[in-house]
């Protein structure tokens, strides 16, 4: 049950996307997000979301999952909507009250709905395809370089599978302490602001002193395990980029610089 | 007040690649007043099923109905029905959360709404109940000893005043002191507080002892309910689901398949004596008091213990020193 927790959103999977380096996603990905940014027009936003369109075919994530993340930051998506409408400056559209909605407001607006559901559906595409642990491993591959100027990458990279790994745990912890503390007649939905936070203290309590003993637990069987950080400590996957990870590059870069051109 | 569960199905997350049919198709009864026990290998559904007992969960299918009120009605007040049947989950201690016992077995009758007098009362009785005394009220929770704790747990549930209790293996992780405190205190509960009990456990001694009737599950689906004498009979099934029978019943059996003429259907050490004294003593093939082992002690101690310890003492040299 552990194993098969819902934590995040990892779909998983034997697609040609999913199997693709997880550097090559996390590059691609963190590119894309950069390009993003640049974009205005249609043209380019298109040819961004098709490249998407097809990851997410190819690796068979059904639109149901894709909603649902969408779902997640729909009212974002409509706050800054609104304040871009209404905020920016240039010929009047219509008026509401004393707020007038203006062309390059809509423009505006369109465009940054536009960049957020493409980021969302691309990192997404990224935590779909790939599993919290190829994620970590790939992102310490890519912090190494970074050694040189301090950066800990091991050490970043352990902190993150441990946190990753017992997300799960904790949100299973909190579900079951909850239930709890309904079995003994707590209300976690009514009230106002303040009641609603004073009622949490009968979960938060039991949470953290069980995360802090099971953190002591596992510092020490780590230690028992002789596990002394990074230096000198072997892997036991060795990522490799392959062919289709230099196409799904080249590719990806391909689109991202048309999409810049496009603008 | 009974319970009935019918045509209970209940699914984990539906429609995802980690969907767990977690019961199917159980129908069961609790009566009112009885002791029932449920048994069932790990991830057979027993923690799943007595969550639909106070409203926690929700069936996928079928129906629970408790007392007059039926749970799929969503306008049943499910604090009412929680009020009613009182659920304490596995490792209950872990959701202590007071400085005080006082305050954390209070939590559930205040919820309720009580008066403040009326919480006072319902405490001290709760904690009479489970055997605790009056100088543990203003006790930290997390000083107390591993049975103890645990009495605070399920005094928190008692304080609310149910007329049915569900324990999920109340005894787990005890030492053999704590188990017996417990379980001694859940037959009071049920003979002089008149509490139906309903009692998740793995231990088979218990059940033989404690239960008027058992229902065994083995991946979500309901075996067999009967009585503990009905249902051990069965050997062979709970083997092969891989729960077994009380030692004492497995002993008759492997003195019975050794040509002795000894009833198996004995569930306590007191019938197994009986029973043995009827067979050996009458017929004067062994003098009985000869034969009695020297009371509970071994003199090999078990296994042997310490000195032993894994491959190698240390952690390889090399690494990990760093700059
Ligand atoms: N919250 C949950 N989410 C997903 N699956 C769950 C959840 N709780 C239980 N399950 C699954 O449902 C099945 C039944 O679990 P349940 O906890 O009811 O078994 P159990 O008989 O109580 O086992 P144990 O003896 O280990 O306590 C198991 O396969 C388990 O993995
Ligand atoms: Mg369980």
């Amino acid at each position: 049950m552990f194993s098969g927790a819902p934590f995040g959103q990892y779909y998983p999977g034997e697609s040609p996307v999913h199997r693709l380096d997880p550097r090559t996603k996390i590059v691609v990905t963190g590119g894309l997000v950069v390009v993003l940014f640049f974009l205005y027009r249609w043209p380019a936003f298109a040819l961004v979301g098709v490249l998407l369109m097809g990851g997410l075919l190819v690796a068979g994530i059904p639109p149901r999952l894709l909603w649902r993340s969408l779902r997640s930051i729909l009212a974002i998506i409509a706050f800054t909507f609104v304040l871009q409408l209404f905020m920016t400056p240039g010929p009047v559209w219509f008026r509401l009250g004393p707020l007038t909605a203006t062309w390059p407001g809509l423009r505006m607006g369109m465009v940054t709905a536009g960049r957020l559901v493409l980021l969302i559906l691309s990192t997404s595409l990224l935590t779909f395809t790939t599993s919290p642990i190829a994620l970590t491993d790939g992102l310490e591959y890519l912090l190494r370089p970074l050694r040189r100027v301090g950066v800990p990458a091991h050490e970043i990279a352990m902190m993150m599978s441990i946190a990753l790994r017992f997300i799960p745990t904790l949100l299973e912890e909190a579900e079951k302490i909850m239930k709890a503390q309904m079995a003994r007649g707590a209300d976690f939905q009514s009230g106002n602001v303040i009641r609603r936070a004073r009622s949490m203290v009968p979960i938060l309590v039991p949470l953290f002193v069980g995360a802090f003993r099971r953190a002591d637990d596992l510092a020490m069987a780590m230690e028992a395990r002789c596990y002394r950080g990074g230096e000198g400590r072997t892997r036991l996957r060795v990522l490799r980029m392959g062919a289709s990870d230099l196409a799904a590059l080249a590719g990806s870069a391909v689109v991202m610089a048309a999409a810049l051109v496009l603008r | 007040m009974p319970i009935w569960v019918e045509d209970l199905t209940h699914i984990y997350l539906p429609g995802t690649p980690m969907e767990v049919v977690a019961l199917e198709g159980v129908s069961l009864e609790v009566r009112d007043g009885e002791f029932l026990a449920i048994i069932g290998p790990t991830g057979s559904g027993k923690s799943t099923l007595i969550q639909h007992f106070n409203g926690l969960l929700r069936p996928t299918r079928g129906r629970v109905v408790v007392g007059d009120l039926d749970l799929s009605d969503r306008r049943v007040n499910l604090r009412r029905v929680r009020q009613q049947v009182g659920l304490v989950f596995q490792y209950p201690e872990q959701q202590l959360f007071e400085e005080t016992v006082l305050a954390d077995v209070a939590f559930g009758p205040r919820n309720l709404g009580y008066p403040p007098e009326e919480v006072d009362r319902r405490v001290e009785q709760a904690l009479e109940m489970v055997g605790l005394g009056r100088e543990m009220l203003e006790r930290s929770p997390f000083e107390l000893s591993g049975g103890e704790t645990r009495r605070v747990a399920i005094a928190g549930v008692l304080a609310m005043g149910p007329r049915v209790l569900v324990l999920d293996e109340p005894t787990a992780g005890l030492d053999p002191r704590g188990r017996q405190e417990i379980l001694s205190r859940i037959r009071a509960l049920h003979a002089d507080y008149g509490l139906t009990v309903v009692l998740v456990t793995h231990q088979m001694e218990d059940v033989a002892r404690l239960a008027q009737r058992v229902a065994v599950l083995d991946r979500g689906r309901l075996l067999m309910v009967g009585s503990p004498r009905e249902v051990f009979a069965q050997a062979e099934m709970l083997d092969r689901v891989g729960l077994g029978t009380p030692v004492v019943t497995r002993v008759m059996r492997l003195l019975q398949e050794r040509g002795w003429q000894v009833r198996t259907d004995v569930l306590t050490e007191e019938e197994a004596e009986a029973e043995l004294v009827r067979v050996f003593g009458e017929n004067g093939r062994l003098p009985l008091r000869d034969a009695r082992l020297p009371g509970g002690t071994r003199a090999d101690g078990g296994p042997a213990s310490g000195g032993t310890r894994g491959p190698g003492g240390g952690c390889p040299p090399g690494g990990g020193d760093g700059p």
